[in-house]
């Protein structure tokens, strides 16, 4: 009698803990397939954390108002990876550099389906699309640019820079590689000019320490912003330079702790706009840096920034939820606010 | 399968020893597995006070799982989720919503919790049966210190001066390059006893897993995982007379590890490397004098080294810190019923790392008083007070009060409700990391309010029903958090940004039977939490991540003559691991077995184990993207010698 009785109480225990285990799925799921191709809106990457590999990547039509998220889960059924870190769209395909996987996803830009998944990378950060059919690839491990050939996907070479890159910007037929990183106590105060014929190191420029991003503006000159580094170290300064990599103007940020970030440039290529903790904008004619913001954060985390037709800045609130968009017109006036993923960073324009 | 035979105390001088060695006697009632524990004298002259919702690991599950860490065997048994980066790697525990910092642990009354993160790596925490465990969860672990949010964990070494002499060996290899050596003596002479164990173990942890990362998802295997560990402990236990009594506590270990990268990452074995360091020593003193007060005198030190390493980064950071401890108490007990028990505590920090400013030390001061008082056999009140500063930061005073209610004479039934007020000091790190370091951050304040009822009743001396039911609810204000700097986002700091309410139910069925030669254990816990931010937050009632609402436990141990077998299960619910509940874990229903087979060899006894774990092979995962081991084999041989 008592053996049927414990009998009865592990079956029941087995049957209770059984019963409490469903299949989810492990994540919400949209199988319907998105369809991008001409509608007017930009793609949002959402960073994603550290380790974590919540990247993902939002669309935003401008038209009908709507936020598709994470496109790239829904055309692929997997994660996009760990951290997010840089988009380019070229032609019909979009490049997803996925900083922490060491890896660039190749979509299709018209639905996000994978095209190919290019691997081997040790930190990837921004890719530079040449005429040539190759592509520039940074990589904050390495001490050198990775050559990609545009079509096979294949790294042709890698060019030596000694230093790790981060932003790449071209200018005529120089690629300026910005030398972000301290990593192994390298010097991160200086920009390395590449030959883009010839893919060999032309010279290396000192600037201030941590040029973080640069921008092109109509006269073919080049702004880098350098923030001054980690530990404030230095004078936050924005350069401008002429395709020969000489310096043409230095501004120099006042106030104790700036830390200027994000440069860009408007689509007419006349003005800038970077962020230091407001977002401020500067005719590239201006002999001096603004004094006021021209949208001010009101307590907001801006953290990434992009001047199209419209400003479009992310605010990823406090990292451990979904960060916010924020849409405003080129006078600054705030359009628009919606929810994005995890750590929003950057944009890029559909069009 | 062995006999707990390890708590017991000296007949001359089981009415001296300290709180943390009465208190767990009692509770050693619920569980069935330590009702053989026949040879225990304890002086009837104080009264029962209780711990109110405690648990004691039953020492069964300690024998039987004696290999694995401490974090792996409370989430076997105890209402905790185990945030584990896979077999062999930093795992942490969550509370009842608490996170890894605010949960406590004690060795032998000595908090070890790093001093830089204030958190406790489970996994460098090794279990032997000898051991004495104890789960206090919510308010009751104001009794050994301020902080533990959650909760605290007590590791006691106590003596066992009913045992002889004996010797252990053990041998243990198994599946993903598991390989584990250890060896144990215990041995009496009149009122001295040492106790001394050491162990050496080592893991590939090479484990297929399938990974859903790629395009095309396919079988991989975890690269650069493994591990390996070696510890030595001893300890001394004096009776010098029937009133005076001295322990010796010595522990070291250096453990190694490779860290794999999550799945979601480019995998880079051996890339990144850590290396630890332990060393702890504890002198105490005891002393009973005739007219019912108790004295005690302990003194401690404790080394910890940390070196991690990132190649690929460039990263090589070391972390070492010293503490030393001094702790007096003294009690008295009146005849009345009324029991005083009064500690101070004062504790020194010495922080040495590059990634302070400056060289760190850093004095904390605690007094405890705590008052018992029986009314008659019906009911207990229970109140204290802790107080503790820490250079320039205080906590407010800290009190807690209680009362249980024994509605049968037998006291097999006991209800209890009870409230308390807690607080956590910011951690090294939280106030002194470069950069980003806080030092204006004030300390965590928490309030309580708990209740719940225990009752076991044996029937015709051979079946043993226990049952333990809690519901807490907490308020949690000024959570340290670290948070982007506002002026340069790429820079976190601490900030007392949340605040945080958890509330839920636990309960714990136990039932023990025995038979002439066979003998059934079988045991049943379920908890159910509800953790979520300040309700004012219009997020405020989304579950935090990695805080499952659902955990439930069932273990089940057979002994028939020389065999014995094992079936546990652990069940751990949807676990989300972002704020907004956008992404989730999946359940998982993990199945562990094993079989026990003994024979003896003149006074040579032999063990052989076989365990198979993770039964049904099913993938898991405690954090995101990092693989847990699919099905996986142990096999084992124990010798032991009873001269």
């Amino acid at each position: 009698m008592l053996y049927k009785k414990f009998f009865y109480f592990f079956c029941f225990s087995l049957v209770m803990f059984i019963s409490a285990c469903s299949n989810e799925p492990e994540n919400p799921e949209n199988t319907s397939e998105n369809n991008f191709s001409g509608r007017r809106g930009f793609f949002i990457i959402n960073e994603g954390l550290f380790q974590q590999g919540n990247a993902s990547i939002d669309f935003y039509d401008l038209d009908t108002k709507e936020v598709i998220h994470d496109v790239f889960f829904t055309a692929n059924q997997r994660p996009l990876g760990d951290v997010a870190q840089s988009l380019n769209k070229v032609g019909n395909k979009i490049w997803i550099v996925v900083n922490n996987s060491g890896k660039i996803e190749i979509v299709k830009s018209k639905n996000f389906e994978s095209i190919m998944t290019l691997t081997g990378f040790a930190s990837p950060r921004y890719l530079l699309f040449h005429k040539n059919g190759k592509a520039y690839l940074s990589d904050l491990y390495k001490e050198s640019l990775y050559v990609i050939d545009t079509l096979t996907g294949q790294t042709i070479k890698e060019i030596s820079t000694g230093k790790s890159c981060e932003y790449l910007i071209e200018a005529g037929s120089h690629i300026f590689a910005l030398n972000w990183s301290s990593l192994n106590d390298s010097l991160n105060n200086t920009l390395t000019i590449i030959d883009g014929l010839a893919d060999s190191v032309v010279k290396s420029v000192i600037l201030t320490k941590e040029p973080n991003s640069a921008a092109i503006d109509k006269n073919g000159h080049i702004w880098i912003l350098c923030s001054g580094g980690f530990f404030f170290e230095e004078t936050p300064a924005l350069y401008c330079m002429n395709p020969q990599g000489e310096i043409l103007k230095k501004f120099e940020f006042s106030g104790n702790q700036t830390y200027p970030t994000r440069l860009c440039i408007n689509p007419s290529h006349d003005t800038l706009f970077y962020l230091n903790k407001d977002v401020y904008r500067m005719g590239i004619m201006e002999n001096d840096l603004p004094q006021l913001p021209f949208i001010q954060s009101n307590n907001k985390n801006f953290y990434g920034l992009n001047a199209g037709n419209f400003i479009l800045l992310s605010d990823p609130l406090d990292y451990q939820q979904n960060g916010n968009v924020y849409v405003y017109s080129r006078k600054g006036q705030l359009l628009s606010t919606f929810q994005a993923g995890m750590v929003p960073s950057g944009f890029q324009w559909n069009e | 399968m062995s006999t707990g035979l390890c708590q017991n105390s000296s007949p001359n001088f089981s009415a001296y020893s300290d709180s943390s060695h009465i208190y767990p006697l009692i509770h050693s009632n619920l569980y069935p597995d330590t009702i053989k524990l026949k040879s225990i004298t304890v002086s009837a002259k104080y009264p029962d006070v209780s711990y109110f919702s405690a648990y004691r690991i039953p020492k069964i599950e300690m024998e039987v799982h004696e290999e694995r860490t401490l974090g792996e065997i409370l989430q076997r048994v105890a209402p905790i989720y185990l945030k584990d980066y896979g077999p062999g790697n930093t795992s942490t525990i969550t509370l009842r919503g608490t996170n890894a910092a605010q949960t406590q642990i004690y060795w032998n009354g000595i908090p070890i919790n790093a001093a830089g993160t204030g958190q406790t790596d489970f996994s460098t925490i090794p279990v032997m049966s000898e051991d004495e465990i104890l789960l206090l969860p919510g308010l009751v672990s104001l009794e050994k210190g301020s902080g533990g949010l959650g909760g605290s964990i007590e590791i006691n070494n106590n003596p066992s001066w009913n045992d002889n002499n004996r010797y252990e060996a053990k041998i243990e290899t198994g599946s993903f390059g598991y390989q584990s050596y250890g060896g144990k003596a215990a041995i009496k002479h009149k009122n001295l006893q040492t106790k001394f164990y050491t162990r050496y173990q080592s893991a590939d942890n090479d484990f297929e897993y399938i990974n859903n990362m790629l395009a095309e998802p396919k079988k991989e295997k975890r690269l650069g995982a493994s591990n390996h560990q070696w510890l030595v402990g001893e300890d001394f236990y004096l009776n010098a007379d029937s009133l005076n009594a001295i322990e010796i506590h010595l522990f070291t270990q250096s453990l190694n590890r490779d860290i794999p990268s999550p799945i979601s990452t480019v995998q880079l074995p051996e890339n990144e490397q850590m290396k630890l360091d332990d060393a702890r020593i504890m002198a105490s003193w005891r002393h009973q004098s005739k007219n019912q007060i108790r004295l005690g005198l302990k003194s401690a030190w404790t080394y910890n080294f940390m070196n991690y390493q990132n190649k690929l980064a460039a990263i090589n950071s070391t972390y070492t810190m010293h503490q030393g401890f001094l702790i007096i108490n003294a009690s008295k007990y009146w005849e009345n019923n009324t029991h005083l028990e009064s500690e101070i505590r004062f504790q020194s920090q010495m922080a040495r790392t590059a990634n302070y400013a400056d060289n760190i030390t850093r004095n904390i001061s605690s007094l405890w008083i705590k008052l018992n008082h029986h009314l008659g056999s019906f009911a207990n009140l229970y109140a204290g007070m802790r107080k503790e500063i820490a250079e320039s930061t205080s906590t407010p005073l800290l009190p807690v009060i209680g009362t249980e209610l024994f509605p049968m004479a037998t006291k097999n039934l006991a209800f209890y409700l009870a409230y308390a007020k807690n607080s956590r000091i910011p951690a090294l790190n939280d106030l002194y990391w470069v950069p980003g370091g806080n030092p204006n951050l004030k300390p965590e304040i928490s309030h309580h309010l708990e209740s719940g009822l225990r009752f076991r009743q044996n029937l015709l001396n051979r079946i043993s029903i226990g049952l333990q039911a809690n519901a807490y609810s907490s308020r949690i204000k000024d959570w340290i958090a670290w948070m982007p700097d506002s002026v340069m986002i790429s820079i976190w700091e601490p900030i007392n940004l949340k605040h945080v309410k958890a509330s839920g139910i636990e309960i714990l069925i136990d039932i023990g039977c025995t038979w002439s030669k066979t003998s059934l254990n079988s045991r049943l816990s379920y908890a159910f939490n509800i953790t979520n931010e300040n309700e004012d937050d219009p997020q405020g009632r989304l579950q935090l991540p990695y805080t499952p609402q659902h955990i439930g436990n069932f273990s089940f141990y057979l002994v028939h003559r020389s065999f014995s077998f094992m079936y546990s299960m652990n069940y751990t619910g949807k676990r989300f691991t972002n704020y907004d509940e956008s992404h989730f874990l999946k359940p998982y229903l993990l199945q562990d077995t094993g079989l026990d087979y003994i024979f003896s060899i003149k006074k040579l006894e032999i063990k052989l184990t076989l365990k198979i774990n993770n039964l049904f092979n099913i993938q898991w995962e405690n954090i995101a993207y990092q693989p847990m081991p699919g099905r996986y084999f142990h096999l084992g041989f124990t010798f032991l010698l009873n001269p």
